[in-house]
């Protein structure tokens, strides 16, 4: 497992425990995982966010099915029928983002490095991500309330590029 | 006649998420009015009057939280304000409190988290 020595903070058990944390607090729904080889075929929509700092950056990403965005902003509204703007379902998977970087960046200013979140966006449709400058990566997949969720982070612990 | 709840935050996702946990949370909640950011919030405490609590977000465009409250209170608004962020760190809370801020509570949170420190501001 990768590990991030410039903050001192196990960043794949940091990931673990901010998503549970979220999920659990803010959606209220079940989650199972890590799992070991999932069938990601159909992961097609993500939340992503930024994490910035002079010793540690890096790149948050959720990513799931479209059914799974719209269950999920369900349950972070109260109900299917909160979903009535279509934009409202990639605004509740960016908003899990940004609680998820959050609940990240919480846990490695606690390791004393200062690091800052940007604002989070969501991608519809099949992209390839590369993190310029970063060394290592981490997946988590789990299912939620059944449903299979991908967690990321691809990250760099030392300096960040100019 | 419950308390006026003015909500700040440019994710309307997290206007209504707030809106749903307060309304769940057992307190005596009345009107509840939004803005989008810090100007705004501002432009709403002008026009509408009687907000009893501010819940506002920290990084938001136009104008953040922090200027947001250190501004309403040179301005000579007294209500109790809690920034709901996912700032977090002695030194953000002091920032905020330095401003002007009277609670902080930290993204995520239970209901419970939000009822517990908006309690001491709003009668059940």
């Amino acid at each position: 497992m990768p590990d991030a020595a410039a903050t001192n903070v196990d960043i794949p058990g940091t990931l673990d425990e901010a998503f549970r944390e979220v999920i659990e607090m803010m959606f209220g729904m079940g989650i199972e995982g890590p799992i070991e080889d999932p069938d990601a075929a159909e992961l097609s929509v993500a939340g992503m966010i930024g994490l910035a700092g002079t010793e540690f950056h890096g790149l948050l990403q959720i990513t799931c099915s479209a059914g799974s965005s719209r269950a999920l902003a369900a349950a972070l509204l109260g109900g299917e029928d909160m979903l009535d703007d279509p934009s409202i379902i990639g605004d509740s998977l960016g908003e899990l983002a940004n609680m998820l970087g959050g609940a990240v960046k919480q846990r490695i200013d606690v390791s004393g490095v200062r690091v800052e979140i940007s604002l989070p966006s969501v991608l519809e449709g099949e992209f390839s991500l590369t993190g310029v400058g970063a060394e290592e990566s981490v997946n988590h997949h789990y299912l939620v309330d059944g449903k299979l969720v991908r967690v990321g982070l691809v990250y760099n612990s030392g300096p960040a590029a100019d | 006649m419950g308390m006026k709840v003015l909500l700040v935050d440019d994710s309307a996702v997290m206007r209504k998420v707030l809106t749903r946990a307060l309304r769940q949370a057992g307190l005596d909640i009345g009107d509840i009015v939004e803005a989008g950011d810090g100007l705004e919030a501002l432009a709403v405490l002008d026009s509408e009057g009687g907000v009893d609590v501010v819940l506002s977000d920290w990084n938001m465009p136009n104008m953040n939280g922090v200027d947001f409250v250190a501004q309403a209170r040179a301005k000579g608004y007294e209500m109790p304000i809690v920034m709901v962020t996912t700032e977090s760190g002695d030194d953000r809370v002091s920032q905020a409190t330095e401003a002007g801020a009277n609670g902080f509570i930290h993204k995520p949170f239970t209901p419970d988290r939000l009822a517990e420190a908006l309690g001491h501001f709003v009668p059940a």
